[in-house]
């Protein structure tokens, strides 16, 4: 399994990362500190199947990735993850389709 | 040389406006018009006008009736009506309805008329001043209540990376065993508690209400699970019994903050023996229910059960609260239009009980 993670915060890129690798032992893990990186990667048609991402990032929000990714890869899977998690972004999920969840930090795999 | 404050006469005898003019221009600038429809004209072109005397006889029309008009477009000006003494039964009606501050009786005395007007004057400003006052404060308010949630919010970040942190280092073979993680955890647990309550804080204040039927068993699960998070609760045993026989209409935000609150209190201030109980029940109430929630804890002092609610207040040094907690269940309890009230003995029991009412969506218009 392909995982890809991304957030403006080093500290977060690095506990998810030892989170999935111990959840997942033989999963191919890369990790982004800046969005629009990852968007760059994504364009040379390389995807992996999930993505987990902060929702509140600087130049592009967990949301606007999701829309972006989606125009070109709809199947790749999305986990958002944030501070604090409001109804509203609950209900906002959904409606976003089964292939995005979102989760209060921090990351629980179980 | 500052600037005259704006007055104006209403009279439909011109000799009457020449000799005002004459005798107030100087102090004032003075307006003049000699019947409604000049009134109206003068009061559009100056809205800062401060104080408005009309004769009561304006040559078929009425001074009551000016003010009546304008009180929509100009309740700001202090109005004055001049009438002749056998008016004055037909004044006491019209001041209420138009809203007047004095009548004076004709003819006019210099000295009473310039008294009267500088007293409306004075009313003017006084109340213009409170106005803006209010306004700053309004907003100096709702500037607070945006900084507070927005430093709280953006507080949970870095929290949140520190919590996540301390899972890695408790799982990690290599820091599993040193004892300053779980305390270094626990702080951090505290702050977390903290913000988060800060941010409920606003969030009780500020947010619509959104009106549904609870479901109360969810919601208590809800809050026993997130609790297990913080606190250890194999020792004691938490049961619940839903007992309402009609559904319950009211805002599932402010319930959950008063749940996860009184049920974290519950297992916070527990004493230190065995059997440590907590008991929750909902009851049909008078077009609502009844919330109870029980523990056989360390109880609260009948001398600390008044200000329990107040902001800060700690009632005992055990363990961990940050005392704000249930000022923020007294606050949604507020929103709800409920009523909490705690019952308890020292070292024995605590029992809060919360009368929560149901709220029809028809009535949402009045908020509080």
């Amino acid at each position: 399994m392909k995982v890809w993670i991304v957030d403006d915060n080093e500290i977060d890129v690095m506990i998810n990362e030892k989170l999935v690798s111990r959840a997942y032992p033989s999963a191919e893990i890369k990790c982004f500190d800046d969005p629009r990186k990852l968007l760059e990667d994504a364009a040379t048609g390389n995807l992996p199947d999930l993505i987990i991402s902060d929702l509140n990032m600087p130049i592009h929000s967990g949301y606007e990735l999701v829309a972006m990714v989606r125009e070109h890869a709809p199947e790749v899977e999305f986990l958002l993850l944030s501070a604090s998690v409001q109804d509203e972004e609950i209900e906002r999920v959904k409606s976003l389709g089964d292939k995005v969840s979102i989760q209060e930090k921090p990351l629980n795999l179980d | 040389m500052s600037i005259k404050d704006k007055i104006l006469y209403i009279d439909d005898e011109e000799p009457n406006l020449t000799s005002f003019k004459a005798a107030f221009r100087r102090k004032y600038d003075v307006l003049l018009a000699k019947d409604i429809a000049g009134g109206i004209e003068q009061v559009d072109a100056n809205p800062d006008v401060k104080v408005i005397i009309s004769d009561q006889n304006l040559d078929g029309e009425s001074g009551v009736e000016f003010f009546v008009r304008i009180m929509n477009d100009h309740p700001e000006p202090i109005r004055i009506i001049l009438t002749g003494f056998t008016d004055q039964d037909a004044m006491t009606d019209a001041i209420n309805k138009a809203n007047v501050y004095r009548f004076l009786i004709k003819p006019w005395n210099e000295i009473d008329l310039n008294k009267t007007i500088d007293s409306g004057i004075e009313l003017y400003n006084t109340k213009r001043s409170f106005e803006q006052k209010t306004e700053e404060l309004e907003t100096a308010y709702n500037e607070l209540n945006r900084f507070v949630y927005s430093a709280s919010h953006d507080m949970r970040a870095p929290l949140v990376s520190v919590m996540g942190l301390i899972n890695l280092a408790k799982d990690d073979e290599s820091t599993a065993n040193n004892t300053y993680i779980p305390l270094i955890e626990r702080s951090i647990l505290k702050l977390d508690t903290f913000v988060r309550n800060i941010v409920d804080y606003y969030q009780n204040k500020e947010k619509e209400k959104k009106i549904d039927v609870i479901n109360f068993e969810e919601l208590i699960e809800e809050a026993i699970s997130s609790l297990e998070f913080y606190q250890d609760l194999s020792q004691i045993d938490i049961t619940y019994s839903v007992n309402t026989t009609k559904p319950v209409h009211s805002d599932k935000f402010r319930i959950q903050v008063i749940l996860n609150n009184l049920i974290s209190n519950a297992i916070k201030y527990q004493r230190e023996d065995d059997g440590k109980e907590i008991t929750i029940s909902i009851d049909d109430a008078d077009n609502g229910c009844l919330l109870k929630i029980r523990d056989n804890g360390i109880g609260i002092a009948k001398e600390d059960q008044e200000s329990l609610f107040e902001m800060f207040y700690r009632a005992t040094t055990q363990n961990t609260g940050s005392g704000i907690g249930l000022y923020i269940v007294k606050e949604a309890v507020k929103k709800l239009n409920g009523s909490i009230e705690v019952e308890s003995e020292f070292n024995e029991y605590t029992e809060f009980a919360v009368f929560i009412p149901n709220i029809n969506t028809s009535n949402e218009g009045l908020d509080s």
